[in-house]
């Protein structure tokens, strides 16, 4: 049994390792650069929300989409049930 | 050397032997794990790559109110602003969503000026090999992965006709798509010149969608604000701090619907180590009572509940983390991450940039491992310190 | 050998007291063979359980080899359970999801020897108790005979100087019982001292030396040979 024991020990330690090297391999920089790119090209900071065209249609009526006033407000529930 | 102790011989025999008590226990905590850290693992990748590019945004935007709603604002705020004391980094800004009604969705259209230098050496480094003098004079764009994704499945393979205010068709031509690593912001968005934009909203010469600047000395903030609101009774001003807030509160593991996620996980973990407690409390009483017969202390008992209970929660949660690591920074957290981003309007396969929060995930570990220890180690304790004979029994 | 003063053992309070033992004295010399017999309820298994250090007298002292074993603090009383004594139990009382071989080296994990000494010691202590043969079988598959002798393997692994046998032919066939008692009878050969808890009549005429001790009602009766 210790066998077995100190196999999946290994396998679990070998998962963990790809993880890890995953995690430290990741080029951070890189992709860091080109958000900021996109940011410098655009103006634009809004995560692409895949949320339902929305136009205020109501005077009066409140817009709570500090970003991005013409979409929905982020406490709408159809944000979390979406389709 | 190891495989010489009979300590460690003992421990690895029962539990191996009796992987049925532990496997049922194993999978669910396994399964919660996963599942939470899988939250955790999205809300920190998300929350840093949104902090990394909310960074970069200007202090602040000012859009043009009319009776609550947002409308056109006069190129000429530009001018005004550029005069207040300490402002600095006026720019215009043209973009929008673009309606396409046969599908209800969705497009964000910006518009970029080709003599924004900073801007087209942007353009320049995202877009490998872009002919910016072709770009911008062709009626041309750039789209990102989701809007190539759409167009292509409605047929528009080169170009695509958007319907501009004056009931005319505009023919753009797709000049390229953006990186899918960069989904998480361009994935809906489609850049265009400014004036071709201007053509598709219907915007007037003198007219933009926004104003940002930038206001360097925080002190500055509140004075600027109320000199802003001088220029315009309409002027709406949004700032940083507002947006960060807003998108702070959105993937906040804390909030909302996550909460209620983790209450349910805590409460099944609660539920499992009860049972858990129980089970050793009756079904291993007669094991615990035979160690003891034929010589085992109550030390030596607790020290092999310890590392039974160490091997179990170490192996779950590592088996469970690892999962929600690959599960969302390499599978890219199909289905859940639609929590996040939404999914009513174009489909977004986010890249995610592997961000773990250590000291969570280290919390998440204490509040796991701590109860199970304490449902494991009581019982056992409690059904060692009684005599042999009654446990046996 | 093994010194029993003045013992009393109580169970419960108020009304529900219980007096399983009244103040039994009792002295087994080494190397003897000492039957408790009596009907069921006549406190020998329970005298047995305070000898064996599984529980601890109401009153009196229990003397074993010159260590006081009734007050013996848990961590001395486990090590005098692994080293001084052999316990057989009437339910054998056995580790059910482990094997034969597993089960007879529990005693020795904490002794403090490695792996392969233990190992020795148990094939053994399985070929003493004549249940070396199947000894990579789970103990769930085998009969009551094979469980007791697992269970004496168990009680003779660590060579200990005391065995204890509470009710060890109860769940035994003819056939069984007079093995166990050639088993007995070659241990106590060997100069082991042995105390057995019965109610079963085949141990009155032992085929060789052994003392008889008649329990009623919690008190020793007669002394016979």
């Amino acid at each position: 049994m210790i066998k077995q024991f100190i196999g999946s020990a290994a396998f679990l330690m070998v998962v963990t390792g790809m993880a890890v090297g995953h995690y430290l391999s990741a080029d951070k920089i890189s992709h860091k650069k080109a958000f900021s790119d996109v940011v410098a090209v655009t103006g634009i900071v809004s995560p692409s929300l895949s949320t339902a065209f929305y136009e205020p249609a109501f005077l009066g009526e409140e817009i709570e989409h500090p970003a991005s006033p013409q979409m929905q407000s982020l406490n709408r529930m159809e944000f979390v049930y979406a389709e | 050397m190891l495989s010489r102790s009979p300590f460690l011989h003992f421990l690895t025999l029962l539990l191996f032997k009796q992987k049925s008590k532990h496997l049922g226990i194993m999978s669910i905590s396994v399964v919660m794990i996963a599942l939470v850290s899988a939250v955790l693992f999205i809300s920190s990748s998300l929350q840093q790559t949104l902090q990394d590019t909310l960074d970069e945004q200007a202090d602040f935007t000012v859009t043009r109110i009319e009776a609550g709603r947002p409308v056109s604002t006069p190129l000429a705020w530009a001018d005004r602003i550029i005069e207040i004391e300490g402002v600095s980094q006026v720019a215009p800004r043209i973009h929008g969503r673009y309606f396409y009604a046969p599908r209800e969705e969705s497009f964000l259209v910006v518009g970029i000026d080709f003599f924004d230098e900073q801007g087209s050496k942007a353009l320049e480094s995202l877009v490998k090999g872009i002919d910016l003098k072709q770009f911008f004079a062709e009626e041309s764009m750039i789209v990102g992965e989701g809007v190539k994704a759409f167009l292509q499945k409605h047929y528009y393979k080169d170009t695509f006709s958007f319907k501009t205010p004056r009931g005319q068709f505009k023919k753009v031509k797709i000049y390229e798509v953006l990186p899918g690593s960069l989904n998480l912001l361009a994935n809906d968005m489609i850049i265009m010149p400014i004036g071709l934009a201007r053509e598709i909203f219907g915007l007037k010469e003198d007219e933009v969608t926004d104003i940002t600047f930038n206001v360097p000395n925080d002190a500055e903030w509140d004075n600027v604000i109320g000199k802003l609101h001088l220029v315009d009774y309409e002027i709406r001003v949004v700032e940083k701090r507002e947006v960060e807030k807003a998108y702070e509160n959105l993937y906040n593991y804390k909030g909302g619907i996550f909460l209620i996620l983790y209450i349910i996980a805590l409460l099944t973990l609660m539920l499992i180590l009860y049972q858990r407690y129980a089970m050793v409390y009756s079904h291993e009483r007669k094991e615990i009572g035979i160690l003891r017969a034929v010589g085992w202390s109550i030390r030596d008992i607790l020290k092999l509940k310890f590392y039974e209970t160490m091997i179990l929660v170490m192996s779950s949660f590592v088996i469970g983390t690892v999962a929600a690591y690959g599960y969302v920074f390499v599978l890219g957290a199909p289905i859940l991450i639609e929590i996040f981003l939404g999914g009513a309007n174009l489909e977004n396969q986010v890249q995610m940039i592997p961000e773990v929060s250590f000291g969570t995930l280290g919390s998440l570990f204490l509040l796991y491992a701590v109860p199970f220890f304490a449902a494991v180690l009581i019982p056992s304790w409690r059904v060692a310190v009684i005599p042999p004979k009654e446990a046996m029994r | 050998m093994i010194r029993i003063e003045d013992v009393g053992k109580r169970f419960g309070e108020g009304e529900n007291l219980f007096e399983a033992l009244k103040s039994i004295t009792l002295e087994v010399e080494e190397g003897e063979c000492v039957i408790l017999s009596g009907i069921s309820g006549s406190g020998k298994s329970t005298l047995l359980s305070l000898i064996a250090a599984l529980d601890r007298p109401s009153s009196g002292k229990i003397v074993v080899e010159g260590e006081l074993v009734s007050k013996l603090p848990d961590l001395h009383a486990s090590a005098y359970r692994a080293k001084t004594i052999g316990v057989i139990f009437q339910h054998f009382n056995l580790i059910e999801s482990l094997s034969v071989e597993e089960n007879v080296i529990v005693p020795l994990i904490n002794s403090g020897l490695d792996m392969p000494a233990i190992r020795k010691m148990a094939e053994q202590s399985m070929q003493r108790a004549s249940i070396l043969h199947k000894a990579s079988q789970d103990v769930a598959s085998l009969s009551g005979g094979e469980k007791q002798r697992c269970a004496i393997a168990r009680a003779l692994v660590n060579d200990p100087k005391v065995i204890l046998c509470d009710e060890p032919t109860a769940n035994l066939d003819r056939e069984n019982s007079l093995r166990f008692i050639d088993t007995i009878q070659k241990l106590n050969q060997a100069g082991k001292t042995i105390v057995i808890a019965t109610h079963d009549p085949l141990f009155e005429a032992l085929p060789f030396e052994s003392r008889v001790i008649h329990m009623a009602d919690g008190m020793i009766g007669k002394h016979g040979e």
